[in-house]
This record gives structure tokens, sequence and C-alpha cells, in this order.
């Protein structure tokens, strides 16, 4: 199986006519890891809902894993969305967050057994939160979140992982600190990554591949180099 | 007559057995409606339910069954409603809550007779609980309580993030529908007990609190049950000695737990150690 996600004459009209996304064919292989970068309202965060199917296209076909979307496919895929805010007093703890990742790959009935556990207490050690296993999650900093959602996907198992801005809101040393985790979570794991990034000082050093998308439209889909060599994308940041 | 020769009467012993099943229910389902973030949900499935009562009443019909309907065919379409309008949730559901209280309030209106039934359903009479009553509640929190057990990972899941829930394919909806069905058989089968406009009181106000005093759902679920118990056996004692209402007797005990436990939360003083 080579092809993670294959997107065919994908197009998203709003009520009022407007292409959200227009005439999209996009084919990721297995083991890529792709920035999606854009100007905002381009519509990358709309794309990730569209592959994940939390948005239906208006026409158009979407494989994973060659094969149609399921809850069976969409247990291979691990999302995690911009907004990461937890309520102070949310009674609800990080083991049981990243416990969600295992009910998603082996159903909600299965109860969780001594093996499961020691694996959540080990994916927390490599995500770097081992220490707040215990910890209510409204009382975790930005970082902690995110490296939380990135726990809840290994957890489950994920074989394709769309990121929807995880950087969004972290100070520098928290950025570089997710980074880190994004690429050591690419080197151990075979999996897919498709990210959505604003700032080109932001994409990690595992990404072999650019998605640069304006207007609902993609401009350029390649290489890093390719795409840094893209007149429209060196005007719009100033390359 | 002694306080303590209430317990040789049939009416009184009944009324105890609903006020602790009615309260493990209504705390429970408060957990739902709290953390999922849905107070106007509440809100709405108890007026839907009491719209639904006074329809029974106007056409002869069961009036807990009628409630029951109103109930679960408000809950379940408020989000396709709000999805098709292109309304956000929180205004299709006050314009479902004030189209149910208007019909409420027209077929009050219409009723000739019933006096005593409505305002039974209105301002609820946990004194008037029939035996049949006790057993729909017995099995309606046998369900519940069932529910929790065979599908708390999937209900953890959606307590979290119902977007992430449905991402990854965890069976979001039916998990929220099933939720919202069992809070109208709830709702419905404590409506004559406590009464339709003071019904949500009780659901929201025990799991209110008990947000106040812990970090785990499962704990939360026992706090919140015990404050609802404990509010509906103090509110029929105080009103069995005082004749005062007893519903508004219930859910003014329900304010003061919950000042009790913002005063004591452990939480609000920011501490990191939890407190159950």
């Amino acid at each position: 199986m080579n092809t993670a996600v294959l997107l065919s004459d994908i197009n998203l009209i709003a009520n009022n006519s407007r292409y959200i996304l227009q005439n999209i064919n996009l084919e990721f292989n297995y083991g890529d890891c792709v920035a999606i970068i854009g100007p905002n309202g381009a519509g990358k965060s709309t794309l990730l809902k569209i592959i994940n199917a939390l948005i239906k296209p208006t026409s158009g076909k979407i494989k994973i894993f060659e094969e149609d979307i399921s809850n069976k496919i969409k247990n291979k895929i691990g999302y995690i969305p911009q907004s990461n805010y937890f309520d102070p007093f949310l009674p609800i703890s990080v083991k049981e967050v990243i416990s969600i990742g295992l009910s998603a790959k082996y159903g909600i009935l299965k109860k969780l057994s001594y093996n499961d556990s020691q694996l959540i207490e080990d994916i927390a050690k490599n995500v770097g939160i081992i220490d707040l296993i215990n910890t209510p999650i409204g009382k975790l900093s930005g970082g902690e979140a995110q490296k939380l959602s990135i726990a809840r996907v290994l957890a489950q198992d994920a074989k394709l992982i769309l990121m929807d801005e995880p950087l969004s809101n972290l100070d520098n040393k928290a950025q570089k600190d997710i980074l880190n985790t994004i690429d050591f979570v690419y080197q151990q794991q075979t999996v897919t990554i498709l990210i959505v990034l604003h700032n080109l000082s932001q994409i990690p050093k595992s990404c072999n591949k650019l998605l640069f998308i304006s207007n609902g439209q993609i401009v350029k889909f390649g290489k890093k180099e390719d795409i840094f060599n893209n007149k429209q994308f060196q005007e719009l940041y100033n390359l | 007559m002694e306080f303590l020769d209430f317990f040789n009467y049939s009416f009184f012993n009944r009324a105890l057995i609903m006020s602790i099943l009615g309260g493990i229910s209504c705390g429970i389902i408060g957990v739902w409606i709290l953390l999922l973030n849905i107070p106007f949900i509440g809100v709405a499935m108890s007026h839907a339910a009491f719209a639904g009562a006074m329809t029974g009443l106007l056409l002869g019909i069961n009036p807990v069954l009628c409630g029951f309907i109103f109930c679960i065919g408000s809950s379940i379409f408020i989000d396709p409603v709000a999805e098709k309008t292109k309304l956000h949730n929180n205004i299709s559901i006050s314009l479902l809550f004030s189209f149910m209280l208007g019909i409420a309030f027209l077929f009050i209106g219409m009723l000739k007779d019933y006096r005593a039934e409505v305002l039974g359903f209105m301002w609820g009479n946990i004194l008037t609980t029939t035996w049949r009553d006790v057993i729909l509640i017995s099995i309606a929190t046998v369900l519940l309580i069932s529910f929790i057990i065979i599908f708390h990972r999937g209900i953890l899941a959606i307590l979290f993030n119902r977007e992430i829930s449905r991402a990854c394919g965890i069976p979001e909806k039916l998990i929220f529908y099933v939720l919202l069905i069992l809070s109208s058989i709830i709702v419905s089968l404590n409506l004559h007990s406590i009464g339709g406009l003071l019904i949500y009181s009780l659901i929201a106000l025990p799991s209110a609190s008990a947000y106040q005093l812990t970090y785990r759902t499962s704990t939360m679920y026992i706090i919140s049950s015990a404050f609802a118990i404990t509010a509906c056996i103090l509110g029929l004692f105080i009103s069995t000695i005082t004749a005062l209402p007893v519903g508004a007797t219930i859910i003014l005990l329900s304010c003061s737990l919950f000042l009790i436990s913002v005063i004591f939360s452990k939480k609000r003083n920011y501490e990191k150690k939890t407190f159950f």
C-alpha cells in the first residue's frame, strides 16, 4: 500500500456559492510528512476536516489507505484539532484522555488491562508527560496539552495523523518542544503526518513535502525546495 | 402525630424511595448535561416534558407518556434543526424552550378541569407517588447505571470532546442520542415528583455542586447523586413537618448545598491535590 490519502476532484461550496475548496486533487503517500501552508482562510483546516470526514465535500471522492472512509478506517486516523482549551475544573485526567486513543483502537466495550495501563504510561513517558499522568487536563499548560494530544493519537496507533496548527498560542520553547516530539514520533513510527502551519519557521525537520494552498486552491504541492522557489509563495512570505 | 408515625404510611415510604431513586437518576444525568455543556438542552427537555404532560391531560392520554414523547422529540431534533437552519444551537434551543412553554400554558388555559393535576405537574408532589411510579423509576435507574458501567469508555470519550470522538471512529452520535433518550426518560418519570418548572434545578444543581469538589468523573456521579438524594430526603422531611411545598423545599436545599460546595471547594483554592 503506497497511497495514504487520495483526494479526487474535491469541491466544497458554501451556501452563498463561494468555493471554500476548489478542484482539489491530491495524493499523499504512506510515510509522507506534509506541512500545509497558506494564508488565513485558504482552506487548510477545512481540508483536514474533509480528510477525516468531519465535513462532507460538495463533490469529489476521498480514499484513505485505498478504502472509502468508514469507522474502521477512522480508527486509524488521529486528529489533533486547533483548539486545546480545557475547562480548569474538568474532571478528566491525562491518563483517561490517552486511554480514549485505546478506545478508538480496540472499541469502546473493551476494558483496559494491566498491559494497556503500562502502554499508556510508556507513551506518556515517550512524549514527556509521565509526571502528569494523573493530573486533571484543565491544569495543563498549552504545550503539555499538545503533548497529550500527540500521546492520545499514539495510543490509538494512528497510521495517519492530522494536526491542525499544533503550535498556535505556544511560546518559542514550547513550540520547539512540540516540534521535537513530532520529529520523534515520525522517526519511531511508520505514519503519515499532515500538519497545518502558519509560520515557515515552524516546519518540522521531518517534513519532506509542502502543500501550499491559497483561496481554496492548490498552488503548489511537492518537495520543500520546489515550494520555496515558487514566486507566489515567495511574495506571500516575503522571501 | 409523631414524626416517626409517618413511616407507617405507605405514601410516605413510597415518597422516600422516590427521593432516593429520583436523586440517583437526576444526579447522574446532571453530570452528563453539565460536562457536555448542554444546560439549555436540559431546560428545554424539562419544559418539553411539562408541555407534553399538559397535552396529555388535554387529550386524555397518559401525561407521563406524553411528557416522555415531547421530551425525546425535543432533545433529538435540536441538533438536526440547528444544522438545517444554520442557527446556533442555543438559539434553536431557546426557540424550542419558548415554544414548549407557550404550548404548556396555552393548554393549561384550555383545561377546564384537572386543576389539581396541572398544579401537580407544575410544582411537583412527591407524596402522590404510586407503586407504579416507583417500579418505573427503579427500572430506569437500573438501566441508567448499567449503561454507564457497560459504555463508560464511550461516554468518557464524548464527555472529553465530541468532535475528536467522531473523528477517530467512536460512535459519538449514537452515544450522545442514547444519553439524551435516557435523560428524557428520567425527566419524564420525575416530572410528577418534582414538577416541570423545578426538575431542571434538581438536574443542574447537584452536578454543579459535585463539579466544585472532585477531579474524577466517577466520583462526580456519586457526589452528584448523594447531593440530589440529600436534598430530596431532607426536603421531604421538612415539608412533611412544616407543610411547605415539597418541590420548592427540595430545590432551595439544592441551592444551599451548592453554596456549601463552593465555600468548601479545594478546587477553588487552586490546590493541586484532588479533593477525592
